[in-house]
């Protein structure tokens, strides 16, 4: 059974394609990772499975129930990202106190130790947290609701890296005592990787790729060479990437498959084959030009 | 001129006040807990619940009471002015049976002398003064005098009035009308949520005064002999 | 699959209902400003009369707390408008809601805010009475409407609870307009004042619809009906589509 059925979604804001005929399905109790650049429709996604707006085409199903101002499925998920605003009467220790009657499943001594681990000023407001707390204190109402479906968009934004590494722990942790389904995005791959199951990759508001993280480590190899010996090498295959790193030297990306029977002749043209991570595969896979930034330098 | 000032004033309050919760707060603002604001609100709602026992404790006794029969006190008061206009006059014993008519002050005066003159000032209201002759030499001089009915809305407060100061020398009669007299009142409107459910259109009060007219009745021996003087035409001897 | 259990409207609703009444409480120390600050201008009595003949001038000072009780319609008037506005909204996101439970809370809200402050505008009344038994000169009070009837008091506090409730519900209705198009910040004023000018018979017994009726179970229909329109017509208007984010 799948917790979120999106099938041929669209959406625009006039012009504007902010999804673009995007299908895909989360099975239950999965940790998935939503990566894409800035831009890709992360958000907007994230907010659509939230039920904050609606799909201009497409349908899009969460818990087999549109998701759009609908309480049932409201009452199964939280959307947590740094615009959750809460009123300026309530205190940090209020907000804990105040949401926890909305949630079926909210576990109130998990919050306040998480709220005392992190050493929050209890009579603290909100508004007034700096964006690293205030991401902390977000994602600690979002480990606390064992929502059945918990989204955090762009978690650990303002987070110092002790934080960010606690703050993983913690998800998982609590995930693995209570599992639940978990839409995390992120632009940095890398810090999530660990939690991860599966990862969803957009790029330009369309599916990239959606595969669980061990086959996205083992998609691709990384080869890297005399440029002309490269070339005769990966002629007529598909590059994932390919960038001039020095005089004559070429580096390139390619699908590991696609050369899997030639693995021994890359040894004997003298070109050396790299492990390539998720992080940097899915920077090239969204890439908007062969040659990243450095083509920029090089025409100037 | 200041009762249109404070009420620009007013307004611009008012504007504020609304305005006052748009706008963000500052920064630094340390956030009113809404225990806080409960318990500021429920402390307001609960001084001002213990404020009606209060009021209906305190003792009205104080306050001016208002009166039923305004418009007949007036009716039987003007009509007493045009008798006296038309020359119609009632005796002593008459203006005290009258509705509308009271006595203001009742003072004797010993005779010193065989004639009466009177020194009236000029400048004070027109009293028609009314003498009327006994049917006894007794050497004394009763005098009276007596205010029709004084009213503001629906107030009536002729008892208030102060009597001309009345005194006999000499065979001299003079009259002094009082300082000039200032009444206050104050009229308190119930509210217009009120107003519109309590048979009455408008919560405002009509506060028109109606002045009075003072009368003076002088009651002297047979024998006494009256010397009207210059301002004789107010006299009338009955 | 975990069940779906389904979840209530009405509890969901009471559930906001108590959040957003502890949420605006600050709200209400607009309201506590507004009559104090008129309670002590009406102390300055809101008409004056003065006339005089040659030997007697008589003043009359007009009292009342009417100002206060018109000063708390403002209050709710601009509170209703301001549930409706984004910022107001947004506290809604991290609960369990729809759009039908955020409105019913709202106007939950909102009925108590117009019982507190039918109280507590009334109230005040009673409040300047006792100030003025105590600062003014006693005999120069006009006993009338000065002592007040319990049975008056009650009715005064019902007449004013039922107009805020009228009034809340045209500034939610108001709010909710410029929701679904900002061109009604503009349309609705120019609406209020074309009406008033040129169809000032038709404006005047819209007024006068509520202000003359002088059988109180008849206004408090005319003001219920009225205002579960109002109401009504709001929720409709923001189950309708998206807002912004």
């Amino acid at each position: 059974m799948n917790v979120i059925q999106c099938h041929d979604v669209t959406k625009s804001y006039g012009q504007n394609r902010a999804l673009d005929h995007l299908s895909f399905e989360i099975g239950e109790n999965k940790i998935t990772g939503l990566i894409g650049r800035n831009g890709a429709g992360k958000t907007t996604l994230l907010k659509m499975i939230a039920g904050y707006i609606k799909p201009t085409q497409g349908e899009l199903q969460v818990f087999t129930r549109k998701p759009f101002n609908n309480l049932d499925v409201s009452a199964k998920t939280i959307f947590i990202d740094d615009n959750m605003t809460f009123p300026d009467s309530f205190r940090l220790t209020d907000i804990l106190s105040e949401v926890a009657p909305f949630y079926a499943a909210w576990n109130s001594s998990l919050a306040d130790a998480l709220f005392n681990y992190f050493s929050f000023d209890p009579n603290q407001a909100h508004s007034n947290m700096s964006k690293g707390s205030k991401s902390t204190f977000n994602s600690i109402i979002g480990i606390a609701t064992r929502c059945p479906l918990t989204i955090f968009d762009e978690p650990t934004t303002g987070m110092d890296s002790a934080v960010r590494k606690d703050f993983y722990k913690a998800l998982l942790k609590d995930y693995l005592e209570h599992p639940r389904t978990i839409l995390l995005s992120s632009h940095l791959l890398s810090e999530l990787e660990e939690i991860l199951e599966d990862i969803l990759l957009i790029d330009n508001g369309s599916k990239c790729l959606h595969l669980p993280i061990m086959e996205l480590r083992e998609l691709a190899v990384g080869i890297r060479g005399n440029e002309q010996a490269l070339l005769t090498f990966v002629e007529g295959k598909e590059l994932i990437y390919k960038e001039e790193f020095a005089k004559g030297s070429l580096y390139v990306v390619i699908k590991k498959e696609s050369i899997e029977q030639e693995f021994k002749h890359v040894r004997q043209n003298g070109l050396e084959v790299l492990p390539i991570s998720p992080d940097d595969l899915c920077v090239y896979l969204t890439g908007k030009t062969g040659g990243g930034i450095d083509d920029v330098f090089k025409r100037s | 001129m200041s009762r249109v000032l404070s009420q620009i004033l007013l307004f611009l309050i008012g504007i504020a006040i609304v305005f006052m919760f748009k706008f963000k707060r500052p920064k630094f603002y340390r956030p009113l807990s809404w225990k806080l604001n409960v318990l500021a609100t429920g402390l307001y709602l609960g001084v001002l619940i213990m404020l009606v026992p209060i009021l209906y404790m305190l003792p009205a006794k104080d306050f001016i009471k208002t009166v039923e029969s305004k418009d007949q006190a007036i009716a039987s008061s003007l009509n007493l002015m045009n008798n006296l206009y038309n020359q119609h006059f009632p005796t002593e014993g008459d203006l005290d049976k009258l509705e509308g008519v009271y006595k203001n002050s009742c003072q004797t005066f010993k005779v010193d002398s065989s004639k009466l003159s009177f020194d009236l000032q000029p400048n004070i209201g027109n009293y028609p003064i009314l003498i009327e002759r006994k049917d006894i030499d007794d050497g004394e001089i009763d005098v009276s005098t007596y205010v029709t009915a004084q009213y503001v809305g629906e107030v009536n407060f002729t008892k208030r009035l102060l009597p001309p100061a009345i005194t006999v020398k000499n065979g001299m009669l003079s009259l002094r009308a009082p300082d000039r007299q200032t009444f206050e009142f104050k009229q308190f409107n119930i509210d217009f949520t009120m107003a519109q459910f309590d048979n009455q259109n408008s919560s405002i009060h009509e506060m028109s005064p109606h002045f009075s007219n003072q009368i003076i009745v002088i009651r002297v021996p047979q024998s006494l002999e009256i010397n009207r003087g210059v301002l004789g035409d107010r006299i009338q001897i009955i | 699959m975990m069940s779906l259990k389904e979840v209530d409207l009405l509890s969901i609703s009471i559930k906001q209902y108590v959040y957003k009444l502890k949420a605006y409480s600050t709200l209400f120390y607009g309201l506590l400003l507004a009559q104090i600050i008129t309670l002590f201008f009406s102390l300055n009595g809101i008409s004056h009369m003065s006339s005089s003949n040659g030997e007697l001038s008589v003043s009359v000072n007009s009292y009342s707390a009417s100002l206060v009780i018109v000063f708390s319609f403002f209050w709710i008037l601009f509170a209703a408008i301001q549930l409706t506005t984004k910022q107001y909204k947004k506290i809604e996101n991290p609960l369990v809601t729809n759009r039908i439970s955020g409105n019913l809370s709202n106007i939950g809200f909102l009925m108590t805010a117009c019982v507190f402050g039918g109280i507590t505008s009334s109230l005040v009344g009673v409040l300047l009475r006792i100030i003025m038994y105590f600062t003014f000169d006693r005999s120069q009070i006009i006993s009338d409407e000065f002592i007040l009837a319990f049975s008056d008091l009650l009715l005064g506090i019902s007449v004013a609870i039922l107009y805020m409730v009228l009034i809340s519900g045209m500034g939610y209705l108001t709010g909710m307009l410029t929701k679904v198009s900002m061109a009604f910040v503009i349309i609705i004023p120019a609406v209020i004042i074309g009406i008033s000018k040129a169809y000032a018979d038709i404006f005047q017994s819209l007024i006068k619809f509520f202000t003359l009726e002088s059988s109180l179970p008849l206004f408090a229909l005319k003001v219920i009906i009225t205002s579960i329109l109002m109401f009504g017509v709001s929720i409709l208007l923001s189950n309708r589509g998206e807002v912004s984010q």
